[in-house]
């Protein structure tokens, strides 16, 4: 079996901007293989939470430790290397508008990994079939393309080096629900096959619902709970019955409990 | 996956013709496979037999091995081959049949068609042209507008001009000032070695002042401001396009134009005759300080000389062009600006092309100028 130690491991984490406090104190672990949701309100620093583990933002202080790396001591080929077994999908996609969307997914493969181009192009197709994209797609540009598109470009350029652990910025945000299911299924089915950790931020309930094993609810500048959906749903915390009352929580439970 | 960096061997195929293996060992996973061949040719045997892929040996398989292993075995089958697998591990078969699924053929490489040398000259004439036509259509639209506007002149953008006239006019000062000072230094230094073989040292306040005043005090400062300011423009508006920003001022009933080249066009012609007429100043003195060093004529005797000669129109005729300039650098400017396409790369290209072309244009418009003075012998 894979080892026991903890994918991300956050400990006490505190972020402060000049007078605004985002973090005091946040703490958790996400475990090899499991699918784990942040979630909160605007502001509760979800954006800030990722960054920091990406090693794009340092924190005030704390320690972050990612695939067993420390990721405020680490530097130079440790950093490098833990860079390649990570994929990220960013909220907006950031696919690099001057590359065809067949060269943003080989970008990695063949820049960084020195991987031969007919293969690279080989995998690439393939992850674009994997997120459901048509051969066609392949050699369109990325200003061509729907926003639901480019969110499935970068989720197969985030995909491109089978990293161990994917990093999800609202993954599901401006796809219509058909997508957004299929989505959730890719996601459910990438973890059962290649064993893939997922970090996923969402206000998507009905991902919520159907993807993580875990939710990390953010609020108050600490984990205000960090449970299933169901027993997150059981929390009375007024935070957390204010934000699923609004996205409409509750009412999915329900819709999902009469079809099972 | 675990200790995924702790080996990266590289994944290899190996023919065992006795029992019929292609032996897969190493790291089938996305770091091993680089040197790995593209198909079995001169691994795998010519004659059709029975291969079978034997990855018990393999150390790690992800989407990137399944996925060359699939096209290998394709490869063998199409050469005739029977073809086998044996995989070792359940989820490995799982992944194997999620590639299966999804993988596909090669797809035939494109092939580069050679283009010969009238082909490259015709469409650089093309695409000239075209943006030549493209040019005078906007400089059509933007007067368009500027008739519009007076009918709504309290809508206008007075603030956003007081801006540009203080980034492109007035943060412009000591760059202008430095440069038009040493361009002086150099022209009169060049002409006072040929002055004072002649003895005519005198005659440098003459040419100095001609050459600042209907020359280099208009065309550098124009120049310099094509640099540093149209330059601006177009990495302003195309920033603005690729952010969708043009098309919501658009949808709320704000004309671009009105909003965006306009109040560049009007600060422009403002901005540019006070720094032309800021520049000439510093050129003259660097001139006359020249003078000073180099042909002993002292600063009083320069200035009286220099009232005496150089008339008003001198002056003027010089600041004549300097509206055009101010046209120009801010039309092409935001021209450029708005034919961004949505990439970034189209950003760097319009903000180059940008401050070529409206350099461009300022010294053919000078030339032109020059012709035209020359008819009237002036």
């Amino acid at each position: 079996m894979r080892e026991a130690t903890p994918v991300i491991e956050v400990r006490d984490l505190y972020n402060t901007f000049g007078k605004q406090v985002v973090h005091a104190g946040v703490s958790f672990i996400v475990k090899p293989s499991e699918i784990f949701a942040i979630v909160g309100g605007s502001g509760t620093g979800k954006t800030t939470l990722l960054r920091t583990c990406l090693m794009l933002q340092r924190p005030t202080r704390g320690s972050v430790s990612v695939l067993g790396v420390d990721v405020l001591r680490c530097r130079g080929a440790e950093a490098q290397a833990l860079r390649g077994r990570w994929g990220v999908l960013f909220q907006s996609g950031a696919l690099f508008s001057s590359l065809s969307v067949l060269d943003n997914i080989t970008f990695a493969l063949i820049e960084l990994n020195g991987m031969p181009s007919f293969r690279a192009e080989a995998i690439a197709r393939l992850k674009l079939s994997l997120v459901g994209l048509s051969k066609e797609t392949a050699d369109k540009q990325p200003a061509e393309l729907s926003g639901g598109m480019k969110k499935r470009v970068a989720l197969a350029r985030a995909l491109a080096l089978d990293p161990e652990l994917i990093f999800l910025d609202e993954p599901t945000s401006g796809l219509d629900p058909k997508s957004a299911y299929e989505l959730d299924r890719l996601i459910l089915e990438l973890r059962a096959h290649l064993g893939v950790t997922f970090v996923i931020i969402t206000h998507d309930v009905q991902t919520l619902w159907r993807v993580p094993d875990r939710i990390c609810f953010l609020g108050e500048s600490r984990v205000l709970a960090c449970s299933p959906m169901q027993e997150l749903l059981a929390n009375k915390h007024p935070l957390i019955v204010e934000y699923f009352e609004a996205t409409g929580g509750y009412r999915v439970q329900k819709q999902e409990g009469s079809a099972s | 996956m675990q200790g995924r960096n702790a080996y990266r061997i590289s994944a290899t195929v190996q023919w065992e013709p006795e029992r019929g293996l292609a032996v897969c060992t190493g790291s089938w996973a996305v770091h091993g496979l680089k040197m790995l061949a593209e198909t079995g040719e001169g691994i795998l045997p010519r004659e059709p037999t029975h291969i079978q892929f034997d990855c018990k040996h393999i150390d790690q398989f992800d989407t990137a091995g399944a996925l060359t292993l699939w096209r290998w075995m394709q490869d063998a089958e199409r050469k005739g081959h029977r073809v086998s697998l044996a995989l070792p591990k359940p989820e490995w078969q799982a992944l194997m049949d999620l590639v299966t699924a999804h993988a596909e053929e090669a797809p035939k490489r494109k092939v580069v068609r050679d283009i010969s040398l009238w082909e490259t000259i015709g469409r650089a004439v093309y695409v000239r042209t075209q943006t030549a036509q493209a040019l005078f259509t906007f400089l059509g639209l933007v007067s368009v507008k500027l008739v519009a506007m007076w009918q709504h002149i309290h809508r206008w953008a007075w603030k956003s001009g007081l801006r540009v006239i203080e980034d492109a006019g007035y943060h412009a000062l000591s760059l202008i000032a430095l440069l038009s000072f040493l361009v002086g230094l150099v022209i009169a230094y060049q002409m006072s070695i040929q002055l004072s073989t002649y003895g005519a040292n005198i005659y440098i306040v003459d040419l100095t002042g001609l050459i600042m005043l209907r020359e280099f005090g208009p065309f550098l400062t124009a120049i310099i401001v094509a640099a540093r300011t149209s330059t601006a423009f177009t990495a302003q508006i195309g920033t603005m396009k690729v952010n969708e920003e043009i098309d919501a001022l658009e949808t709320m009933g704000a004309s671009p134009i009105e909003r965006l080249v306009l109040p560049k066009v009007f600060a422009l012609l403002i901005a540019l005759p006070l720094l032309s007429v800021w520049s000439e100043v510093f050129g003259v003195g660097g001139g006359m300080l020249l003078a000073n060093w180099d042909l002993h004529i002292s600063y009083g005797v320069f200035l009286q000389r220099f009232q005496q000669v150089i008339e008003l129109k001198q002056l003027i005729l010089g600041l004549i062009k300097v509206p055009f300039f101010a046209v120009i650098i801010s039309l092409v400017g935001c021209f450029q600006g708005f034919a961004v396409a949505s990439n970034a790369d189209s950003v760097g290209y319009r903000t180059t092309q940008s401050a070529v072309q409206s350099i461009f244009l300022i010294i053919i418009t000078d030339a032109f100028f020059s012709i035209v003075y020359s008819w009237y012998g002036e």
